[in-house]
C-alpha cells in the first residue's frame, strides 16, 4: 500500500519527475502480473500444493517491493547515492564470492542467497552497482580521460572483476552488462581505439579459450543450456531437443498468437516451453495477446529508452546524471530487447528476464532501483526545475 | 568540440544503434507470424493435441435363456515411476504391502526396481483385480501406475469351449464365435482429442472432441447351458466309459435348424487356452470329416423311396450275409436273408442296402441326393473353420464307389452335416440352415438382429420322410440302435460302424461308432449326433454311442415343456429313471388310467390316446376342453374329446 501512495507521490506536482518512464513501468508490471498469472500453471501443477495463485500473490508482493524501492530511491538524490556506490559494489563482489564459495561446499553452482525467504541473485545487485560506479570513475576521470593507463585500466579492472564473477555462472548477464558499461564508456568519452583494440582483444582471448579446449567449449554450451532451466524436467528436454527446441517452441507462441493472441490465460505453449513465466514471458504474451501485444510491449521499451536518452539523459543536470541515465536506461531496454530476440528467435537461447515483466525478485528489485535513479535525474531536469528549487550541485563532478 | 557536446553526440550515436535493435526484433517477430504460421502452428498442435483411444468394451456371450458364458473382466497393471518425488521414503513399506497384497515377495519386487531397464518406468505386476487396484490406490503412493486391461472370462471354464473359442492377449478372437463375430464383439473403439504438455503428460481439455466408443454388441446363443452341460458331462462319461480316444456330440432343432448343444472331447478351458493342445481345442464336429458308415444310408433310402423306385415293404435278398462287388466282399453281422427294406434299415444290412442302391438308382440321382442333403459343402454354419468332406462326382467313381457310399464308405462328412440331413428327415424334407448366434443385443439388452430360420432346400417329398421315418423308429424299437430308446416317448435314429482307414486298408479294432436320431420320433425337437472315435470295449455305434443318446436324451427330455406334457400325460412310473444307465421298468404302454387332457392340442392327445389303443372321437377344433369319460377313470376303448372351438 505504502508502494502505490508513494508512485502516486512521485505522480503529483509537487514532485515532478518523468510520467512517460512511471506509467510505462507501471504499464510493463501489469502485464506482468497478468501474463505470469497465466505462463505459472503449469509450473504450479508441477510442483504439487502450490497453486498458481500462490505464485501470483507472490509475483504481486514483488512488483509491489520493485515499485516501492522505485518510489524511495526516486526521492534520494543520485549524487548521495553515488557516494555510497563504491561500497555497494564492493558488497556485491563480496556477496558473489560468498555464494559462490557457498556453492561450492554445497553441490552445483549456486546463484541464490537466501534471504528472508526469497531467492535473492547477488548478480542483479552488482550490476546496477557497477553501472552506478563506472558513471562515478567516469566523470571523476574526465580531465584525462584519454588516458589508458590513468582513466580506463582503473575502470577496466573493477568492469572486469565483476563480469567475470558474475560471467562465471551467467554469461548471458555478463554479457549485457559488459555492453552496456562498454556504451557508458564511449559516450563517457573513452577514446574509440582503445574500446576498439579492448574488444578485439576480448574477442580474440574468448575465441581463444573456447577454441583451445573442446571441454571449454561444450561446458560453455552445456552451460547456456544449464543455467537457464531451474527444474529438472526442463533439462532432460533441454538434454534431448537442444536449444533449437526452446527457439522453435517460441516461434511457435509467436506463430499460434497470430495479430490478435488466442486470449488471455490460453496459452498451450507454456506447457512446452521452459521457465515460460521468465526466460520466455514474451513468447507467451505473444501468443495470448498476438503480435500487437508483443509490439505494445516492445514500444514500452523502446518509450523507456527515448525518454531515457532524450529527455533524462540530455537534460540531466550534470555528466553524473547524464551517464546514469544514458547506463540505466541502457541496461534495462537491452535486457527487453535481448529478451524479445529471444524469444522470436533472433538471438540465441538466454536466461534474461524481461525487466518488469518476468517472475523473478531481485530482478525485478534491480529494475526499480534503477529506475528509481532515473526518475530521480529527470526530476532535477535543467528544464523542468526551476533553478531555485535544485538541490546544491554535486561535490563529484 | 567541447566534452559536452562529444558527450551527447556520442550518446545520440549509441541512441540510433540501439534503436535499431526493436525495428529487427519487431520485424524477427513479424517472420514468425506471417512466413512459417502455417507450418510453426502445425507443429504446435501436433505437439499439444493428441488423440486417445476410449476402449470399447466387448460384448458378451448369453446362453438361449440370457445366462453368461463370456464376460469382461477388468484387471490392472502395477507399473512403477522409481524417480518421482517422494516415492522414496515410501518404498520399502509399499513393497511389504504390496508382497503382502500379491504374495509375491518384497525382495523380488526390490529387484525388478534395482535390475529395471528404463530409469523411469518399471513393471511390476500384473493382473490385480479390482479390489486389488483400489488398495493399491488407496495407499496413494506416488510414482504408481495403475493401467486397466480388460480380460475375457469363461465363466462355466470348458462348457460350450469349442463354440465360444478363446481370445488373444490382443482381446481379439482367435477360434470359436469368439473370432467368428470379432467385429460385433469387439464393437469400435471412441477416441478423445487431449492435450499434452511436454513431458507428455494428458491434461484434461474442456472441448476437445470426444468420439464416444461403440460397445461390442452380445450374442445371444441357441445353446442352452442346462443342457450343454448336460450333453458334455454324458459324452465325457461315454467316451471314459467306452476308453475311445475321442467323442463329439451335436444337437440341433430340427425345425430352425438352431444348434442346440455342440461339444467335443478331448476339450480345453478357453480362460487358459495355452495350456490345451491343438487336438484339444479343434471343434471336431465342424473341422472334422470323416466316413460315416451307415448313418449314410439314410441318403441311398432317402433317394430310392423319394423317386418312387423302392417300397419299405419290397424285399431284399441279403443271402448269407455277404456279397461280392466287383471283387470287394461286403458283409453284414449275420445273415438275415430275404428281408423287407425297412429291415435293411433297422437291420443295418450292409449287403441288403448296397444291393438297392446299385439296383435302383442312378449314379447320379444318388449323387445329386448326397449334394441336396448337404454333403460336400459346409453347411456356413456360424462357426470358423468349417470343412465341406469329400463327396466323389460320378465321374470320379470307381466300380465299387456306388455300393461303399451306399453304406457311408468312400466319402466324409462332417459330424455337423450329417445332424443336419437326419434334422431334414424328422422335419418332413427340409435341410435347414445351421446356425448358433440367435441374437444380436446391445449393451442394454434391446435386439438389434435376430437369426431367421433359413430353410435351404428340400430334400424329399414330407410323404418320403413319413414313409421312411418307421424304419428308423424300427432301428430304435428292435433294430441296432435300441440302447438309445427312451422311455415315454419314441427315439428314430440310425447306428453307424465306420471302421478306421488305415494305410490303405480297413482296421478290423478301430472304428468310428455312431448314432444319430431325433425325438420324439412323430414330433421332434431334438436331432442329436453321437460319435465315438476309436472306442476300445466295442466298435458298434449301437453299443457305444447309443447308451450315450439315450442318457443325453433322458437328461434333456425335461427340459422341453412338450416333451414333458406328453411325458406327465403318462403314469409317473415312466419318470425316468434316476439310476443311470437303468432301462425303465416300466414301458409306456402300460399305462393304466386316463390323464387330464384338458388344454393339450388335440393332436398331441390324439397322438398319447392312440399309443394306448383309446380310440378317439373329436368334435370341434383346437385345444382339448372336455373329455369323456374323464381323467382317472381307467383307460376305456373309447373317448369322446370336444375341441374348445
Amino acid at each position: 500500500m505504502s508502494a502505490i501512495q508513494t508512485v502516486k507521490h512521485i505522480l503529483t506536482d509537487r514532485a515532478p519527475a518523468d510520467k512517460y518512464v512511471v506509467w510505462v513501468v507501471l504499464a510493463l508490471s501489469a502485464a506482468g502480473v497478468v501474463a505470469v498469472y497465466s505462463a505459472v500453471t503449469y509450473l504450479a501443477e508441477v510442483r504439487a500444493g502450490v497453486g498458481p495463485e500462490q505464485f501470483l500473490l507472490r509475483h504481486l508482493l514483488r512488483v509491489g517491493i520493485a515499485l516501492g524501492a522505485m518510489g524511495v530511491v526516486s526521492l534520494i538524490d543520485y549524487r548521495t547515492l553515488a557516494k555510497y556506490s563504491r561500497l555497494a559494489l564492493i558488497a556485491a563482489l563480496g556477496l558473489l564470492v560468498a555464494v559462490k564459495a557457498v556453492g561450492s561446499f554445497s553441490e552445483g553452482a549456486d546463484r541464490w542467497l537466501q534471504i528472508a525467504g526469497f531467492g535473492f541473485q547477488p548478480s542483479d545487485l552488482a550490476r546496477v552497482a557497477l553501472v552506478f560506479y563506472v558513471a562515478v570513475l567516469l566523470v571523476k576521470k574526465q580531465d584525462y580521460i584519454k588516458s589508458f593507463g590513468k582513466a580506463l585500466v582503473p575502470i577496466l579492472v573493477w568492469v572486469f572483476a565483476t563480469v567475470v564473477l558474475i560471467g562465471v555462472d551467467d554469461l548471458s548477464t555478463a554479457a549485457v552488462l559488459l555492453g552496456a558499461v562498454m556504451l557508458m564508456c564511449f559516450v563517457g568519452r573513452v577514446s574509440v581505439f582503445q574500446l576498439l583494440g579492448l574488444g578485439l582483444i576480448g574477442v580474440l582471448l574468448g575465441g581463444a579459450l573456447i577454441m583451445n579446449s573442446p571441454a571449454r567449449a561444450a561446458r560453455v554450451e552445456a552451460y547456456l543450456g544449464m543455467d537457464l532451466f531451474d527444474n529438472t524436467n526442463t533439462e532432460q528436454v533441454m538434454d534431448r531437443q537442444g536449444e533449437r527446441y526452446q527457439s522453435q517452441q517460441a516461434r511457435m507462441a509467436f506463430a499460434l498468437g497470430g495479430l490478435t493472441g488466442v486470449g488471455p490465460g490460453k496459452s498451450t505453449q507454456r506447457d512446452f516451453l521452459p521457465a515460460p513465466y521468465n526466460d520466455f514471458i514474451f513468447a507467451i504474451i505473444a501468443e495470448e495477446y498476438g503480435i500487437l501485444g508483443a509490439l505494445l510491449l516492445l514500444a514500452g521499451f523502446c518509450v523507456l529508452l527515448f525518454r531515457g536518452y532524450l529527455r533524462i539523459a540530455r537534460d540531466a543536470p550534470d555528466p553524473l546524471g547524464l551517464l546514469l541515465a544514458v547506463g540505466f536506461t541502457t541496461l534495462i531496454v537491452a535486457y527487453g530487447f535481448v529478451h524479445a530476440g529471444v524469444s522470436c528467435g533472433l538471438l540465441p537461447v538466454t536466461g534474461l528476464p524481461m525487466p518488469f515483466v518476468s517472475y523473478g525478485g531481485t530482478s525485478l528489485l534491480a529494475n526499480g532501483l534503477m529506475a528509481g535513479v532515473l526518475l530521480n535525474i529527470s526530476r532535477q531536469s535543467t528544464r523542468r526545475a526551476a533553478p531555485s528549487e535544485r538541490r546544491p550541485t554535486s561535490t563529484i563532478a | 568540440m567541447s566534452p559536452k557536446d562529444q558527450i551527447r553526440t556520442r550518446m545520440y550515436m549509441m541512441l540510433t544503434l540501439l534503436s535499431i535493435v526493436p525495428v529487427i526484433v519487431a520485424g524477427q517477430m513479424g517472420w514468425a507470424v506471417i512466413a512459417d504460421r502455417g507450418e510453426l502452428r502445425a507443429q504446435a498442435k501436433a505437439q499439444s493435441r493428441s488423440t486417445v483411444e476410449v476402449p470399447a468394451m466387448r460384448g458378451r456371450i448369453l446362453d438361449r435363456a440370457g445366462r453368461s458364458l463370456a464376460i469382461n473382466t477388468a484387471q490392472y497393471d502395477l507399473a512403477l515411476d522409481p524417480t518421482v518425488d517422494g516415492f522414496e521414503s515410501q518404498a520399502d513399506a509399499f513393497y511389504e504391502q504390496l508382497a503382502e497384497l500379491t504374495g509375491a515377495s518384497a525382495a523380488r519386487f526390490r529387484q525388478q526396481v534395482a535390475n529395471r531397464h528404463s530409469p523411469e518406468y518399471v513393471a511390476l505386476y500384473d493382473g490385480l483385480t479390482a479390489a486389488q487396484q483400489e488398495q493399491v490406490r488407496e495407499w496413494e503412493v506416488p510414482g504408481v501406475i495403475l493401467t486397466p486391461e480388460f480380460a475375457r472370462r469363461y465363466i462355466h471354464e470348458t462348457t460350450a469351449a469349442h463354440v465360444l473359442g478363446h481370445v488373444g492377449s490382443d482381446g481379439h478372437g482367435l477360434s470359436g464365435l469368439e473370432v467368428a463375430y470379432d467385429d460385433t464383439l469387439a464393437g469400435t473403439p471412441g477416441e478423445r482429442v487431449v492435450k499434452r504438455d511436454r513431458s507428455g503428460r494428458i491434461q484434461a481439455f474442456v472441448g476437445g472432441r470426444v468420439t464416444p466408443p461403440e460397445h461390442g454388441k452380445n450374442l445371444v446363443l441357441t445353446l442352452d447351458l442346462a443342457r450343454q452341460a448336460a450333453l458334455e458331462d454324458e459324452l465325457r462319461r461315454g467316451v471314459q466309459e467306452s476308453g475311445a480316444d475321442w467323442g463329439t456330440a451335436v444337437a440341433m432343432d430340427p425345425s430352425t435348424g438352431a444348434i442346440l448343444a455342440m461339444a467335443n472331447v478331448p476339450t480345453y478351458n478357453p480362460n487358459r487356452p495355452g495350456a490345451a493342445t491343438d487336438a484339444a481345442r479343434r471343434n471336431r464336429a465342424i473341422t472334422d470329416r470323416y466316413e460315416p458308415g451307415s448313418t449314410f444310408k439314410l441318403v441311398g433310402a432317402t433317394a430310392a423311396v423319394d423317386q418312387g423306385l423302392v417300397e419299405m415293404d419290397d424285399s431284399v435278398e441279403t443271402g448269407d450275409g455277404w456279397a461280392v462287388f466287383h471283387g470287394y466282399t461286403m458283409k453284414d453281422i449275420s445273415a438275415y436273408g430275404t428281408i423287407s427294406f425297412q429291415e435293411v434299415l433297422s437291420k443295418s444290412s450292409n449287403v441288403g442296402m448296397a444291393k438297392t442302391v446299385r439296383r435302383h438308382l442312378e449314379p447320379g440321382v444318388f449323387y445329386q441326393y448326397a449334394r441336396n442333403f448337404g454333403f460336400s459343402q459346409p453347411t456356413w454354419i456360424d462357426l470358423p473353420g468349417e470343412q465341406g468332406g469329400v463327396l466323389k462326382r460320378p465321374n470320379e467313381w470307381s466300380q465299387t464307389t456306388q455300393t461303399s457310399m451306399a453304406i457311408g464308405y468312400e466319402v466324409s462328412v462332417t459330424p455337423l452335416q450329417l445332424v443336419t440331413a437326419y434334422s431334414a428327415l424328422a422335419n418332413g424334407g427340409r435341410l435347414m440352415q445351421p446356425y448358433v448366434v440367435a441374437e444380436q443385443r446391445d449393451m442394454t439388452g434391446n435386439t438389434l438382429w435376430e437369426n431367421e430360420p433359413d430353410s435351404i432346400r428340400r430334400v424329399m417329398k414330407p410323404e418320403t420322410a413319413r414313409t421312411l421315418r418307421p424304419a428308423f423308429e424300427q432301428v430304435v424299437q428292435e433294430g441296432t440302435g435300441t440302447e438309445a430308446d427312451v422311455a415315454g416317448f419314441d427315439v428314430a435314429g440310425k447306428t453307424g460302424t465306420a471302421l478306421e482307414a488305415t494305410a490303405g486298408d480297413y482296421s478290423d479294432e478301430r472304428a468310428r461308432a455312431s448314432f444319430v436320431g431325433f425325438f420324439p420320433a412323430d414330433d421332434p425337437e431334438v436331432t442329436l449326433l453321437v460319435m465315438m472315435g476309436a472306442p476300445e470295449t466295442s466298435i458298434y455305434g449301437g453299443a457305444v454311442a447309443a447308451p450315450v443318446f439315450h442318457r443325453i436324451a433322458r437328461r434333456w427330455a425335461g427340459t422341453f415343456p412338450e416333451v414333458v406334457d406328453r411325458m406327465t400325460a403318462d403314469p409317473p412310473e415312466t419318470v425316468p429313471a434316476s439310476v443311470e444307465g437303468m432301462r425303465p421298468a416300466v414301458p409306456a404302454e402300460q399305462a393304466r388310467t386316463l390323464p387330464d387332457l384338458d388344454g393339450l392340442s388335440t393332436r398331441r392327445a390324439l397322438h398319447w390316446l392312440r399309443r394306448h389303443g383309446v380310440d378317439v372321437q373329436v368334435e370341434g377344433q383346437g385345444a382339448v376342453a372336455a373329455q369323456r369319460p374323464r381323467s382317472g377313470t381307467p383307460l376305456p376303448d373309447r373317448i369322446l374329446l370336444e375341441g374348445a372351438s
